[in-house]
């Protein structure tokens, strides 16, 4: 179910900059690519989009749904936190696992289902071997590898990723940049990525923003 | 859920006090008006409260926060027993004001066992002792939690930039510390204020008293309703007042979310063998400074004797009570975890509410009468108990969900969990542990209470009215058995609960 990502004239808040507009369609095969200096607004834009962080004005649709006013657990949007935001009193494996529960596709699975479907997930980001493992043992890199197979294992409809391989070694961000492609060309879904790295923002992204007016398009 | 909790602590203790109140402020103008009870030793026992209660909460501070400190620093299989044992000696103390009594008389007979002093010094150092090593041990923890994960980087940054290494230490725990001063010292306070064993015992008279010793009195000896009326509407008044403003400025200091939640015990810490050293020396100096209050329950034992007619039932009355109160502060500690902020932060406000002063409006409102039978007046004692513990656990479950990662319940919420959902996955397990250690403490306070097996169960003995009276008695081998007991129970529920603890 691939479907386009549509923002109307969506106007949020960032924090002592005042209200910025963005508007413009990502297709289902579409990775934007957010640049710009901190402070500016990505990850307040990506916590809008979710429905974490309130909308001044504006419209935002998925595929011909508005998911303007959902809340955010009813909006099948993926999110990968920069410090991954991983639960703390659950291991590796349940981590992924959790999401499974609460979607469609899902949420008639067994316990165990869930958790071999979590641990191949964690096969593909090189941690099956660490699935019984609190999170709290884990290093930043693997915390943002878990982060990501919890994210993609849900089949999210929209993928919002807040610098998910920052603090990734740069062999297995390699690795890791070329999975979520792959991942992505067999279950396309639009993308949008905040990254400092330039290399990443080309390798990943199709297109790009630079941030550095009120009002964007993309 | 909010509205459950709300009505289940408003019926306990707030529909009580205002049925009393309206009772005790009528009677009490029938008797001739309020002016007749509002005398100058009502003034002077707030006046020496607040005294007492300030100092308390300061030197305690100074002593947990300094032992605090080099517990959180120092490393290594000891450092760990160390903290271990802080811990537990703290929270054993929870249970002391009761054998502080028989301790306080027996010094009469025995002069090795005497107080120190008797007054404001006696009362503040007693309650410096109970609270010392419970508040070093959380701030230890706390430390650990918070700083030392990240502390060796912090501190190397901090080096790097130009700090000389004790700079570089203040630079990274001066917030951390201050942030504990802040979150400690109102807890401290308000447990000082609201307590009745030291004063009552240490107090010496009427130039060392309380309201909460006045209100005591009033309802034993002299029942006048007039000064009933006063003395809750006084002790509770500066308390809450007090309550309300520790909320407030807690709720205004304290960061929404930290990234250090899960950090736990395997973190590296930063520690040293000097700290070690250090925190050694700190909490010997303190079990030091009260060797006699330790030592007496060996030293009694080992004069032998029978236990005393009506030990078994003392004690089982003592352990009934305790799992009463534990029951309820449980079925609190669920429905203020469902409620909100702001209900939380309502109940904390009520603090003031200590176990005489809760004891004395139930009885204005006639529950004594209703509670005629064994049964009843258990159910009332552990009831009234758990609604004390109640702020204290609103408190602790506010400070730790706004401790908790806001980006780890949103990320739970947009993987489709709902309210309910997060707190039974999410919340509630992080939180094992604070629940643990509520109900330990609770128990333990429900082991060392006078005010409600005092005045609400008048047919049956507990530990530690069982040892106020023997001391008043000079029954040294009586006192003996129920001073070791009352160790003995409170080292194997804290025990108990900790392995409990270790294993879920």
């Amino acid at each position: 179910m691939s479907e386009y990502l549509r923002l109307e004239a969506f106007r949020f808040s960032v924090e002592g900059k005042g209200a910025v507009e963005i508007s413009g369609t990502l297709g289902p095969s579409e990775r934007l690519v957010l640049r710009g200096p901190s402070g500016c607004g990505k990850t307040t834009l990506l916590r809008s989009l979710a429905g974490l962080a309130p909308t001044l004005s504006g419209r935002v649709y998925l595929g011909t749904e508005e998911i303007t006013k959902l809340e955010a657990h009813r909006r099948r949007v993926g999110f990968v936190f920069q410090n991954g935001a991983l639960f703390p009193g659950l291991d590796v494996a349940a981590n992924v696992a959790f999401g499974l529960r609460y979607q469609p596709h899902s949420s008639a699975w067994s316990e165990d289902l869930r958790r071999n479907k979590a641990t191949e997930f964690l096969e593909k980001v090189g941690l099956a071997a660490l699935a019984d493992r609190l999170v709290s043992n884990l290093s930043g890199g693997e915390r943002q590898r878990v982060a990501l197979a919890r994210t993609l294992v849900t089949r999210p409809r929209l993928l919002l990723l807040d610098e998910p391989l920052s603090a990734v070694d740069p062999d297995r961000r390699r690795d890791l940049q070329a999975w979520i492609l792959q991942g992505l060309s067999e279950n396309p879904v639009p993308t949008i990525l905040v990254t400092h790295d330039a290399d990443e923002a080309r390798v990943l992204g199709t297109k790009v923003i630079e941030w550095n007016s009120e009002a964007l398009k993309f | 859920m909010a509205w459950l909790s709300l009505t289940g602590f408003g019926l306990a203790a707030g529909i009580f006090p205002l049925v009393a109140f309206l009772k005790t402020s009528l009677s009490g103008w029938a008797s001739g008006g309020l002016s007749l009870a509002f005398g100058w030793i009502a003034l002077r026992s707030v006046g020496f409260t607040l005294l007492q209660a300030c100092l308390s909460a300061s030197l305690t501070l100074v002593f947990a926060l300094v032992i605090g400190t080099a517990l959180a620093l120092a490393e290594g299989r000891f450092a760990r027993s160390l903290r271990r044992f802080a811990e537990l000696a703290g929270s054993l103390c929870f249970a002391l004001p009761g054998v502080l009594v028989a301790l306080v008389s027996l010094g009469v007979s025995e002069r090795w066992a005497a107080w120190p002093s008797i007054g404001l010094a006696g009362i503040v150092a007693a309650h410096v002792l109970v609270h010392a090593l419970f508040v070093a041990s959380g701030v230890a923890r706390s430390l650990r939690n918070q700083v030392l994960g990240g502390g060796a980087e912090l501190l190397a940054a901090a080096t790097t930039l130009g700090a000389s290494p004790r700079r570089a230490l203040a630079t990274v725990f001066a917030r951390p510390l201050a942030h504990e001063a802040r979150t400690w010292w109102p807890l401290v306070f308000l447990w000082s204020f609201g307590a009745f064993s030291t004063v009552v015992i240490l107090g010496g008279g009427p130039r060392a008293s309380s309201p909460e010793v006045l209100l005591y009195f009033a309802l034993q000896t002299d029942p006048d309703p007039a000064r009933i009326f006063v003395l809750s509407v006084l002790q509770f008044g500066v308390a809450a007042t007090l309550a309300w403003l520790a909320a407030r400025r807690s709720g205004a200091s304290e960061a929404t979310s930290t990234e250090n939640f899960d950090r736990t015990e395997s973190s590296q810490p930063c520690g040293t063998r000097i700290a070690g050293a250090w925190s050694a020396l700190g909490v010997g100096a303190l079990l030091a400074a009260f060797a006699p209050l330790w030592a007496s329950p060996f030293r009694l034992l080992s004069k032998g004797g029978l236990p005393p007619d009506g030990f078994g039932v003392a004690l089982g009355a003592s352990l009934s009570l305790a799992t009463l109160t534990a029951l309820g502060v449980m079925v609190f500690f669920e429905l203020l975890l469902r409620a909100g902020s702001r209900v939380r932060r309502f109940v904390f406000s009520l603090s003031g509410i200590s176990p005489t002063l809760l004891a004395a409006l139930w009885i204005s409102a006639g529950a004594d009468l209703w509670a005629e039978s064994a049964w009843s007046q258990f159910f009332l004692s552990g009831l009234g108990l758990a609604c004390v513990f109640a702020p204290f656990a609103a408190y602790w479950i506010e400070r730790e969900l706004d401790r908790f990662p806001a980006t780890t319940l949103e990320a739970a919420a947009l993987l489709g969990a709902n309210d309910s959902e997060i707190l039974g996955r999410i919340v509630r397990p992080s939180l094992r542990d604070l629940r643990l250690r509520l109900l330990s403490l609770a128990s333990l306070g429900a082991i060392g209470d006078l005010s409600f097996s005092t005045l609400f169960l008048r047919d049956t003995e507990t530990l530690a009215t069982m040892s106020r009276r023997m001391a008043s008695r000079y029954d040294f081998s009586g006192s003996s058995w129920v001073l070791a007991t009352l160790f003995g129970v409170c080292a194997f529920v804290w025990i108990a609960s900790r392995r409990h603890g270790e294993k879920s």
